[in-house]
């Protein structure tokens, strides 16, 4: 395993070892680069990994303080993680393309009052066959060949009331956990706890895929439990290198040739604006202002359903299927855009009583909380319009351990993002009361694990923070590696797009280093 | 040991949020007790709070078919709350003689649905707040109400649900 000093300013450092950082360090290592990722929390083992859901959300999570505003929580924004492998240790597996048409957002939607609506300067053929290369990367199911899972009884459920209302394009979805043995890692044991982290590593995560692989080049280096607190930059306005707290809270600078930054979407723009100086007055790369702004974090809600039999949702992939006919853009249904359905589940007990039906209590509740065996639940997944206002700041009040200001995230429905949702909520009752049920509870979003936007990709300087491979604008060996980048959220779950993206800004880094650009 | 862990877990309940999040880190590092607590075993509260308590938990959650030491365990970790805190000690003290004084006899003696009434006029106090996130998490975060309600916890040692029922559903028609 390499090791590197801090002053060797030939490596490419990497902020962040989830699906964006941890990708693109693997990818780099591979081809002979030599990388340091500093990655802000500790490393686990899957001897970490229980199947406890609130012992892994206190694990994994990112609680480090911060403040919400708007619609959300004020404590926790955003329910993301700390550790290496990020949210890929946590996240439930979905992998679905962006579709062509939602990569020209502003072409197709047309204007959109109260919305920053932009298209993505790459197009869907620009990224297709990385796609296809993360897909085989993440043993994605439904594609190159491989077996889709089999869905579980919350499944059935779902697609029995989707069939009954209509929709047709329904499935175990496309989901990077192993349906059978692929890569080193074993078949999934329908565990039912992905979202605490696959104890088994049936589930791609960076953390045991990627980072492992990196190492084993003897070109990557990973520091666990190191927070960039600032990127540094010379006269001539190119990053330098990073400075970053320890496990032992000491603070080191690691000299950079080319600095990329994948630490989700709201540290990402929180360290370019903590980074700010004379020569970048309003943070690093923010000549357009628009770092930190555009914060999208997909349109979710929540759908539990008390069915007339037993469905013990817990049992199994927790997102097991998918219905994909609402994910089209069609106007007459009063909205831009489209959504997915997914299943989740319940989180179990204490999870179900506390949140079906939030603060809910007293007879009537209990009777539904007695019949949990019986319930099912689905997530709903819709692109939200880029706004402006929905941002990303750095707190006047808070600061961390560090001394830096903490990330102050403004977010609230756009109306197009309400039209969405109560359309999708009214689609879900109807799907549960087409199989049976006998009581359907809806509720708000939990915190958003799906965090995008804060440094778009743009054809023009002065509409985003970076171009189509994550380049800045303004700083040329600075590169925004994660979610940060999107241009829209679109209805899919981010994770492959992330992962896409990073493996082509890997083959661009490469080409530009090649050819003594960057 | 106070680990890290615990420590972080502390700092994140003062950060406050939605009751979700809340609620997984209360219910983080519960042991469950396999017996259930009685009272006489309270450390601040009298025997008499503790009986009132016991009928604010079983008016929040209802369970015919559940014991009270399920219901006490609440009851217990409201006890040790107070007694590592006066103030919360003074707090839940006046809250059970509200109670107490609010229906023309003893709190528990009362009727499920004035007892109900009576506690929707508290629902926006600390006292409600302290009773009503240790009863969710006590009454539910206990192996024995799981299996009660159908809920199985940790699976991986069991080889997961694959050949244990994940598609076992049986009453989904078939077309």
């Amino acid at each position: 395993m390499a090791m590197f000093e801090n002053n060797d300013d030939s490596v490419v450092v990497i902020i962040g070892s989830g699906a964006g950082g941890g990708t693109l360090g693997n990818e780099l290592a591979q081809k002979g680069v030599k990388v340091v990722c500093l990655e802000a929390g500790p490393r686990l083992t899957l001897a970490d990994i229980k199947n406890d859901v609130g012992e892994m959300f206190m694990k994994l999570s990112w609680l480090d303080p911060r403040e919400g505003a708007g619609q959300l929580p004020a404590g926790l924004p955003a329910w993301i993680c700390k550790t290496v492998g990020g949210t890929t240790v946590h996240w439930a597996g979905a992998s679905l393309r962006i579709q062509p048409h939602e990569f020209k957002a502003l072409t197709t939607y047309g204007k959109v009052d109260g919305a920053n609506l932009l298209d993505w300067p790459i197009s869907y053929d620009d990224l297709a066959p990385y796609y296809e290369k993360a897909e085989d990367k993440m043993g994605t199911t439904g594609t190159g060949g491989r077996p889709r899972l089999r869905g579980n009884n919350n499944y059935k459920v779902l697609e029995y009331g989707g069939r009954k209302i209509g929709y047709q394009n329904v499935h175990t979805g496309n989901m990077s956990i192993n349906s059978e043995e692929y890569d080193g890692r074993p078949q999934c044991r329908q565990t039912g706890f992905c979202m605490s982290g696959c104890a088994i590593g049936a589930k791609w995560s960076t953390l045991y895929t990627e980072v492992p692989k990196a190492e084993a080049t003897g070109n990557y280096e990973v520091r666990p439990d190191s927070m960039v607190v600032k990127i540094n930059h010379d006269a001539s306005g190119k990053a330098t290198g990073v400075v970053y707290v320890d496990k032992d809270g000491n603070t080191q600078e690691q000299k950079a040739r080319i600095v990329c930054v994948a630490g989700n979407s709201i540290e990402t723009p929180r360290l370019l604006l903590n980074s700010a100086s004379s020569a970048f007055p309003s943070g690093l790369a923010n000549s357009s202002g628009q770092v930190g702004k555009n914060y999208m974090a997909h349109l979710t809600g929540t759908v539990y359903a008390i069915m007339p039999g037993p469905v013990y949702l817990h049992r199994g992939t927790q997102m097991a299927g998918i219905i994909r006919d609402e994910d089209g853009h069609k106007p007459d249904r009063g909205f831009a855009g489209g959504y997915e359905l997914e299943t989740l589940p319940a989180f179990g007990m204490p999870g179900f009583p506390s949140y079906a039906k939030p603060g809910a209590w007293g007879r009537e509740y209990a009777r539904d909380i007695e019949q949990y065996r019986n319930a099912a639940g689905l997530w709903i997944v819709c692109e939200d319009m880029p706004q402006e206002t929905n941002r990303v700041t750095l707190s006047s009040k808070v600061k961390d351990k560090n001394g830096m200001p903490v990330a102050r995230v403004y977010y609230k429905d756009h109306p197009n993002d309400t039209a969405m949702r109560i359309h999708a909520w009214k689609q879900s009752t109807a799907l549960y009361e087409a199989a049976g049920a006998t009581k359907v509870y809806t509720r708000m979003p939990f915190p958003s694990t799906h965090n995008m936007g804060t440094c778009r990709q743009s054809e023009k300087t002065r509409d985003g923070v970076c171009n189509g491979y994550g380049q800045t604008h303004d700083v040329s060996n600075l590169f925004i590696s994660d979610g940060s980048q999107f241009t829209t959220s679109a209805a899919e779950n981010p994770t492959l797009t992330i992962v896409a993206l990073a493996i082509r800004q890997a083959d661009y880094i490469a080409e530009q280093m090649g050819q003594r650009n960057i | 040991m106070l680990d890290d862990f615990e420590l972080t877990r502390r700092k994140f309940l003062k950060l406050g949020g939605d009751a979700f999040f809340m609620s997984l880190a209360l219910g983080t590092g519960l042991a469950p007790l396999a017996r259930p607590v009685f009272a006489g075993e309270m450390k601040v509260l009298s025997d008499s709070d503790a009986k009132t308590l016991l009928a604010v938990s079983r008016t929040l959650f209802p369970h015919d078919n559940v014991e009270d030491g399920y219901y006490m365990n609440a009851v217990a970790a409201v006890d040790a709350k107070c007694a590592g805190d006066p103030k919360t000690l003074d707090m839940v003290k006046q809250a059970v003689s509200k109670l107490n004084s609010g229906l023309g006899k003893p709190f528990a003696d009362a009727s499920e649905i004035a007892r109900t009434n009576l506690l929707k006029t508290m629902e926006k106090s600390d006292f409600f707040a302290l009773a009503y996130g240790e009863t969710l998490n006590n009454l539910y975060g206990n192996p024995e109400i799981w299996k009660m309600f159908g809920y199985e916890g940790s699976s991986v040692e069991y080889g997961g649900y694959l050949e244990r029922g994940f598609d076992d559903i049986s009453w989904l028609p078939t077309t």
